[in-house]
């Protein structure tokens, strides 16, 4: 491979390799390869196992000569955020608490991964337990943006955008709750999935907000987005809120469909706290489908601008204190040396275990789910919720997608925002109503600051409308060059 | 038990670096609704709900979270401006309800795999502190 292959596509790579003139062994080695030589400054991966990568392109390149290849991402190397989990390899969660845990099956979606004939390559880092915007809350040590070492690359995909982004893989899954795949991608000036709330299984991933959580991939090009989702999305009956959705040949689709499209743009995406380099990068994106004869129409959603962060805090920080209630010391994970009895084991287990920003959401989760508080605090968020949700359905019924912001600023700085909650709360302030109304999201990279910082474009569709979704990020894409451009590391 | 009361104390909210103050800017812009006054009266007893998330907190923590808390669920009580006479609960966006399946027997993990990652085991058991003296 070439010295600047590091960048190439998917779609191409697979190409390459259906021609025969790439085998996925000297695919998988270039990316170690180049993973050894950024990775000491980027920090994108919590672990990954050379040799294991290696032997799984050598039986691709065996299934491929025998003609036995598996699916669209035959040898193609894949990174896993450090959530999902893959029988026999570490599953941090980025936590002190999971440290030396195994995963002792598979994901829906890494067997569906392996089904497709990708190979596994590495655990990416993460804000602990998904809890996070910048993947400074990782406790094993943040990620470093790509395009400026001194900044966050968002959060808390950090890892899986970063190494995408750095050229160290060229397709990794994260998952999103408030805005975990598109906030990074947008920081890292990559494209980020997330699907719509049902379509892709959330079996073999370590539940932080059950009813927000979905694992969407993260990629260079939008094409790329697309095949990686074909590979993972469709009905799985060990998650019960697994949708049967067709599942479309989203590549095909691509190149099936047809503007113009009717964009709704919402006027409170557009005020106060947005930076202006930001506003304007998105604007003038919006100006590119008035161009291309698309209808762009005004919207309002007054509710969701409003009441979508105190919603989304109540419902996946109450959800979040019933989903690590299970990590007691007791049958997996960090088991404290100091404990007096087996109730104490649980307090001291957890103390230790936990970091900053899970104990605090642990007990913000337990107060509003607490006696006396439930209706006040997590039930009304529930119907706060609903109204959000309307609100979507109102505006989507007129319109194919809405334009908008996918963060409210590029990269900060590390450190910047670690000692207010709330301001990095904030930093998904974009993202969240749309995990709340379950639709379906996507970053594009839509330009970048004076500064040299990418700036992201936020596309979000019909619910199971992905093919649709993506084709309209596509066009906007394949009139620019911004997904050409790398940073120098 | 100490009940750490958490009143708020002044706009925190309003976060210099993230909410410049742009003039002419949408009232109801996202930026502006975070601006919005609120009556503060968020009680958080911290050694309560600290017992209740089996969660060991130094005085430091209990200190620092009380705060941050109350910020936030101050923040939260705008949530009482909403009219939500009559409106059902979402509990999750997926327009599934209800999931059956057989009840079938199906390959599941050994028991070797299942205590892999025990911290202490002993005969295919986990062990844990006496429970009972």
């Amino acid at each position: 491979m070439a010295a600047t292959s590091h960048f190439l596509s998917a779609t191409q790579l697979a190409e390459q390799l259906q021609a025969g003139k790439l085998t996925s062994v000297a695919l998988v080695q270039a990316h170690l390869d180049r993973i050894a030589a950024v990775e000491p400054r980027v920090k994108a991966f919590n672990s990954h196992d050379a040799a294991d990568a290696l032997a799984q392109a050598r039986a691709s390149d065996a299934r491929r000569a025998a003609g036995q290849a598996r699916g669209p991402l035959e040898g193609i190397p894949v990174g896993l955020k450090d959530v999902i989990a893959v029988e026999g390899q570490p599953l941090t969660c980025s936590s002190k608490i999971l440290a030396n845990f195994v995963s002792p099956y598979d994901a829906t979606v890494t067997t569906r991964l392996k089904a497709a004939g990708a190979v596994l390559l590495g655990r990416l880092n993460m804000d602990e337990f998904a809890m996070g915007s910048s993947t400074e809350n990782s406790a094993v040590g943040p990620t470093a943006n790509p395009w400026d070492l001194t900044r966050v690359p968002g959060g808390s995909s950090g890892g899986s955008a970063a190494a995408v982004a750095a050229g160290e893989l060229p397709l990794t899954l994260g998952s999103d709750t408030g805005g975990s795949i598109r906030q990074p991608a947008a920081l890292c000036g990559i494209v980020g999935l997330k699907p719509t709330y049902g379509l892709v299984s959330r079996f073999g991933l370590a539940a932080y907000a059950s009813s927000l959580d979905q694992i969407g991939p993260l990629a260079h090009t939008v094409e790329d987005a697309a095949l990686l989702l074909g590979a993972i999305a469709g009905h799985d009956e060990r998650d019960s809120t697994s949708f049967k959705a067709e599942v479309p040949d989203y590549r095909a689709e691509l190149a099936k469909r047809k503007g113009p499209w009717r964009l709704g743009v919402a006027r409170e995406f557009f005020g106060a706290g947005l930076d202006p380099e930001v506003g304007a990068a998105v604007r003038t994106a919006i100006e590119h489908y008035r161009k291309a004869g698309c209808e762009i129409r005004e919207v309002s959603l007054p509710l969701a601008a409003e009441y979508a962060i105190a919603t989304y805090y109540l419902i996946a920080t109450a959800e979040a204190s019933s989903n690590l209630a299970r990590y007691d010391g007791v049958r997996y994970g960090h088991r404290s040396a100091k404990a007096k009895d087996v109730t104490d084991l649980y307090f001291q287990s957890r103390a230790e275990g936990f970091g900053d920003e899970v104990k605090r959401r642990i007990i913000l989760g337990t107060h509003v789910l607490s006696s006396g508080y439930y209706d006040a605090y997590y039930l009304r968020a529930q119907k706060v919720r609903t109204l959000i949700r309307n609100e979507f359905t109102a505006v989507l019924k007129d319109c194919d997608a809405l334009l908008s912001p996918t963060s409210p600023s590029a990269a900060f700085r590390l450190g910047e925002k670690s000692a207010d909650p709330l301001a990095m709360y904030l930093m998904d302030i974009y993202t969240i109503s749309i995990n709340l109304a379950g639709l379906p999201g996507i970053s594009i990279p839509c330009g970048f600051t004076d500064g040299g910082l990418p700036i992201g474009l936020q596309l979000i569709g019909r619910p199971f409308d992905e093919a649709g979704l993506l084709t309209i990020a596509r066009h906007y894409e394949q009139a620019h060059d911004w997904h050409a451009k790398h940073p120098a590391l | 038990m100490r009940n750490i009361c958490v009143r708020q104390a002044g706009n925190r909210l309003c976060h210099p670096c993230f909410l410049p103050v742009a003039k002419g800017a949408s009232d109801r812009s996202f930026g502006a609704s975070i601006r919005t006054p609120m009556s503060a009266d968020s009680d958080l007893n911290i050694d309560y709900v600290a017992n209740l998330a089996r969660l060991a907190l130094t005085p430091e923590e209990k200190a620092r979270y009380a705060r941050q808390l109350g910020d936030i669920l101050h923040y939260v009580e705008k949530l009482k401006e909403v009219d939500v006479t009559g409106v059902e609960p979402t509990a999750h966006a997926s327009p599934v309800f209800n999931v059956w399946r057989e009840d079938t027997a199906k390959p599941g993990l050994t028991v070797e795999q299942a205590l892999r990652n025990a911290p202490v085991q002993r005969q295919h058991m986990v062990v844990v502190p006496k429970v009972v003296e």
